[in-house]
């Protein structure tokens, strides 16, 4: 009975969704395109929303009923969901919350096989906005305002990034965790070469410079001043990031990371990190490894490089007498950090979505953070105490408050062809890093497959 | 035999109802896990479905556009290029692995497992070691530059070798695991064959010849098969060791299809792409068998 | 050939090339096992190294501490184990008749057995887990053992043997009014041993090895297999070589020992140029 009703619904609310999208296909400008949809989304949203607080009120609203919460994550997250699972359970005993935990790089895969194929699913994390906005355009996760508003959600720890993801004004996940990047360097090789330790703001201009004094020594000893990673990845695009760049779709903020492509590029080229021809096989991937032999004077990548190289360094997997340093900024521009907050959300459908909504703002409130904390996690919930804590009973980096406080800006935009996009820009961008496509190619090859293969075919 | 056979309907009768029992078990399981998933994928491939709401009906306009999508192209292009070159040199160091397999010396079985540890070595193991031994200073390089190549090539790192690279490794990979099914196949030969072949004045040339192949001839088809159908859905290798670049050139229809679905979320599309991938195997598959006719012995 | 040079010209021929072969198959899955001994740091040091500077024995209580390996171990081997047996037992029957029976519309069905083989399954994951859903065998192992049980791969395989067994053999069997029930429990299955063995080998292989379908298809971690627990340690910021490398040596040890003992049935091998040695 309850299941016909439900089934029915969604069939409506799906046929509203798929007119929204034919609507929306038509648009050619990325940004008009998101925007239609996302209207479309959030009248559906609101639909859902209704609905919740129907099939709500048999959920924790009843009290003590016994209620059980099915939820989705990737397998980096077992610990930390594992320890705010049961702590949540132990103040609510009459919800279990029943967890599935996927390798990180198929989670996305089981995921999406779980809400296609009508898994039972009521809350889920993922990493990072572009995912939020997919699945907000196909209308299959629920708004979450009239839920803030009817609850009186404390958000006041997340303000800023609730901004930075809403779509058409409309909250459609919670962040619990942020990141932000950092410069990774190794004392040693500073101390070598006579070079002071880079403190405080610095440029890009200036790292370079400084990779090039930390290079040293020709063949298999040489010291490199800078590490860098697979052409394939995306890595070479941070510099870009940290001026505030994250969109490609972005005709400008294009141009920024074809900017950042060149800078990582003549790094190479000048010899003062490896050619990106060298990288192309699966050891550059391994940056953690690949810094521990102590042949690299500095890299940037996120907060968990400082847990990856703490632990690597504790199992004797190798050992550096590393520091962190602020991601530098480009000249005359503001200093900020990427950072990607990773978000809770409700699946539309959720059987139980006010007590799942409980959980999420557990979880990304005050108390989970905490939680997280306690467990070298950067919680998305900031406030002065949780800066204190994250800072203190840390000995190595010595400057680890660099990684909470810089200014974080998101990382990824909540845009859902981001995650398509980038595709398409890292096949001919590495063309271009290993030297087989000059820039202005790339560029313009970068707009006509984003345009043929994204936007239009939708 | 054959002639009298077909002449006698009650004969053949009774052939059809245990033919029936026979396959009844397999056929059942086959019909409801096996074949009715592929139909719903076919179904799905004539609509837009984006894994979330409705699955509008549009014909063949997936099928159509496919052919107007450079990536799809340059994919099917890659994969097309990848069988042609690993399917006959992968079934044919095959068959000489298994002869060399065959030969009764002391320790033969030391090797036979050893031929197998390919098998069982995990596919990232794998991609890393051939990514360092082809790595651009690696010992390939270093033994072609020994040999006076000035400018050995940067396997991995560039569009024009990372194929070639990939290809490399599947053969080396599989030529085991098709010498393992083809070396069930000689075993299927009895002795007393090859000794009759030699009291009729045969040489080892000719027995191979005229005995042993047309004898593993089926074997020799089931791996000319089962070798096409994977090299066409390869996925772990490219994955393990270029994924799928540099640029796109080694970008596979798998990828391409992995990609447009759970990327892109356009699983109409991406199922489409797999139909045309399968119409094509699937010609390539009814000539062999029409052409194994001729060759194979049965 | 005479004997002579069988004994001193083709034997240590044969014998220096199956060496050659042998060192370029080994050396990646010793790196692999030798990797697993390793710090991270040196795993991909370059020049290459193989054996550690310190042996990381470490690594591999790691893996049983990360991961429950035990439990793992114990659902993989279940599910490879049910798997091979219902994919041989299936199978057996159902070559049989394609390769021994005539009846209508065999080549057709035969065809359709193959093609389906030629769809990649990233597009068949999903209606394979609405099909699942809807048989309520979600989070089942039996979904696993199932799709394995009927795969095609077995049938083709059996056939292909099948097939090269001589009619007349089976012809006078007939005659001699035996039924194919006994025709292929009795001689068909004796005389294709080597073609069970390399199914069983290649089965269990298979199912042991498989990664998607247990990904797509189990949700609660105590049914998961070793696939998913090894896959588990490539992480969203880094790639766990040396654990990945220390489970996979630790998972392999079933196949290799069902490989070995599946080769009991293969006789030592006749000499290549087709004549006893």
């Amino acid at each position: 009975m309850k299941l016909k009703r439900s089934a029915a619904w969604l069939l409506s609310s799906a046929m509203v969704l798929s007119l929204a999208a034919c609507g929306a296909g038509g648009g050619s400008n990325a940004g008009d395109t998101t925007n239609t949809s996302a209207k479309a989304s959030e009248a559906a949203g609101t639909a859902g929303a209704q609905e919740s607080k129907e099939t709500g009120s048999m959920g924790t609203a009843a009290g003590d009923e016994n209620v059980t919460i099915n939820f989705y994550a990737w397998s980096d997250e077992e610990g930390i969901f594992t320890k705010l699972a049961n702590a949540y359970m132990e103040k609510h005993p009459n919800v279990t919350v029943k967890m599935q935990f996927t390798p990180t790089n198929d989670y996305n895969t089981k995921l999406m096989t779980a809400f296609s194929g009508g898994g039972d699913i009521d809350c889920f994390a993922v990493g990072s906005a572009p995912t939020l906005a997919q699945f907000q355009t196909k209308g299959s996760i629920m708004a979450l305002d009239d839920l803030i508003q009817k609850n009186g959600t404390d958000t006041s720890g997340y303000t800023k990034a609730l901004e930075t993801l809403a779509i058409d004004g409309a909250t459609y996940a919670l962040p619990y965790k942020t990141s932000s990047w950092v410069v990774y360097y190794n004392k040693d090789i500073f101390d070598t070469a006579n070079v002071p330790y880079p403190e405080d703001d610095w440029t890009w201009e200036e790292y370079y410079e400084v990779a090039g004094k930390l290079t040293s020594g020709e063949g298999m000893d040489k010291i490199y001043g800078s590490l860098n990673f697979q052409p394939t990845s995306l890595w070479w695009r941070v510099p870009a990031n940290s001026k505030g760049s994250t969109n490609p779709l972005n005709e400008d903020e294009l141009h920024d990371w074809m900017k950042a492509a060149e800078f990582c590029k003549s790094l190479s080229d000048a010899g003062y990190q490896p050619l990106y021809e060298d990288m192309a096989g699966e050891s550059g991937a391994d940056y953690t490894g690949n810094f521990l032999q102590g042949k690299y004077g500095m890299y940037f990548t996120g907060d968990w490089g400082v847990e990856m190289l703490n632990t690597a360094i504790a199992n004797g997997d190798g050992n550096v007498n590393y520091d962190i340093a602020p991601l530098p900024h480009w000249e005359g521009e503001e200093a900020v950090t990427p950072g990607t907050p990773a978000l809770l959300m409700i699946a539309q459908n959720a059987k139980n979505p006010e007590a799942a909504y409980d959980f999420i703002t557990f979880c990304a409130g005050e108390e989970g953070a905490k939680l997280l904390l306690d467990n070298d996690y950067f919680p998305a919930w900031q406030s002065d105490e949780t800066i204190s804590i994250y800072t203190s009973g840390k000995t190595a980096p010595e400057h680890i408050e660099y990684i909470v406080n810089q200014k974080i800006i998101s990382q990824v935009p909540c845009d859902e062809y981001y995650n398509s996009v980038t595709n398409i820009i890292k096949e001919e961008v590495s063309l271009y890093l290993i030297g087989e496509q000059d820039i202005e190619t790339t560029e313009q090859k970068c707009k006509t497959r984003m345009q043929d293969e994204v936007l239009k075919a939708q | 035999m054959e002639k009298r056979k077909a002449g006698m309907p009650a004969y053949l009768r009774r052939q059809q109802k245990i033919a029936v029992l026979f396959l009844l078990p397999n056929l059942l399981g086959f019909l409801i896990f096996i074949l009715y998933p592929v139909f719903r994928a076919f179904a799905i491939s004539l609509t837009n479905w984006d894994g979330f709401s409705t699955r509008d009906f549009i014909g063949i306009k997936n099928y159509t556009s496919l052919f107007l999508d450079e990536s799809f192209l340059i994919s099917l292009k890659n994969t097309m290029w990848y069988t042609v070159i690993t399917v006959p040199f992968s079934v044919i160091f095959g068959i000489l692995m298994a002869l060399l397999m065959n030969v009764r010396l002391p320790g033969i079985k030391i090797f036979r497992t050893i031929y197998f540890l390919p098998q069982v070595t995990s596919m990232i193991a794998i991609g890393l070691v051939w990514s360092m031994v082809l790595a651009n200073y690696g010992p390939v390089n270093q033994i072609l530059m020994a040999l006076g190549v000035a400018n050995p090539p940067k396997w991995i790192s560039s569009s024009t070798w990372a194929l070639i690279s990939v290809e490399i490794v599947t053969i080396w990979r599989s030529m085991g695991y098709n010498a393992i099914i083809l070396l069930a196949g000689l075993q299927g030969i009895s002795t007393e064959l090859y000794e009759a072949a030699k009291l009729d004045g045969a040489n080892s040339v000719q027995s191979f010849w005229y005995l042993t192949l047309p004898m593993i001839s089926p074997t020799i088809f089931f791996c000319l098969v089962t070798q096409m159908i994977s090299s066409f859905k390869v996925f772990d290798v490219i994955m393990a060791m270029t994924q799928g670049g540099p640029g796109r050139s080694t970008n596979v229809l798998a990828y391409y299809i992995y990609n447009r679905s759970f990327v892109d979320y356009r699983f109409g599309y991406a199922s489409a792409a797999a139909f045309v991938l399968f119409f094509i195997i699937l010609i390539m598959t009814a000539v062999q068998f029409v052409g194994q006719k001729k060759w194979v012995d049965q | 050939m005479s004997m002579k040079t069988k004994k001193y010209i083709f034997y240590p021929a044969v014998f220096v090339i199956l060496v050659l072969i042998a060192v370029t198959m080994l050396f990646p899955f010793l790196w692999m096992v030798l990797g697993s001994l390793k710090p991270k740091s040196e795993l991909f040091a370059v020049p290459m190294k193989l054996l550690p500077s310190t042996w990381m024995w470490k690594n591999y209580r790691d893996v049983f501490q990360k991961i429950p390996f035990v439990q793992f171990y114990i659902n993989t081997a279940k599910i490879a184990v049910f798997s091979t047996l219902g994919q041989v037992v299936t199978c057996a029957f159902s070559a049989y008749a394609f390769a021994k029976l005539k009846f209508k519309g065999r080549d057709f069905l035969f065809m359709l057995y193959l093609a389906t083989m030629m769809i990649p399954y990233q597009v068949l994951m999903i209606p394979q887990y609405e099909l699942m859903n809807k048989l309520n065998l979600l989070n089942s192992h039996t979904a696993l053992i199932l799709l394995h049980c009927f795969s095609p791969f077995g049938v083709f395989l059996l056939r292909q043997f099948f097939v090269s067994i001589p009619d007349s053999l089976i012809e006078a069997a007939r005659i001699d009014g035996a039924k194919d029930f006994r025709i292929l429990t009795q001689i068909v299955l004796p005389l294709s041993k080597s073609a069970l063995a390399t199914l069983v080998t290649l089965k269990f292989l298979d199912s042991w090895n498989e990664f998607t379908g247990p990904l797509i298809f189990l949700n609660e971690k105590t049914k998961y297999t070793l696939q998913i627990g090894i896959r588990a340690f490539q992480q969203e910021n880094g790639v766990e070589y040396t654990l990945i490398m220390a489970a996979t040596t630790m998972s392999l040890i079933p196949i290799v020992l069902i490989y070995i003992c599946a080769q009991k049935y293969f006789i030592e091998g006749i000499a290549a140029t087709g004549v006893k040695g």
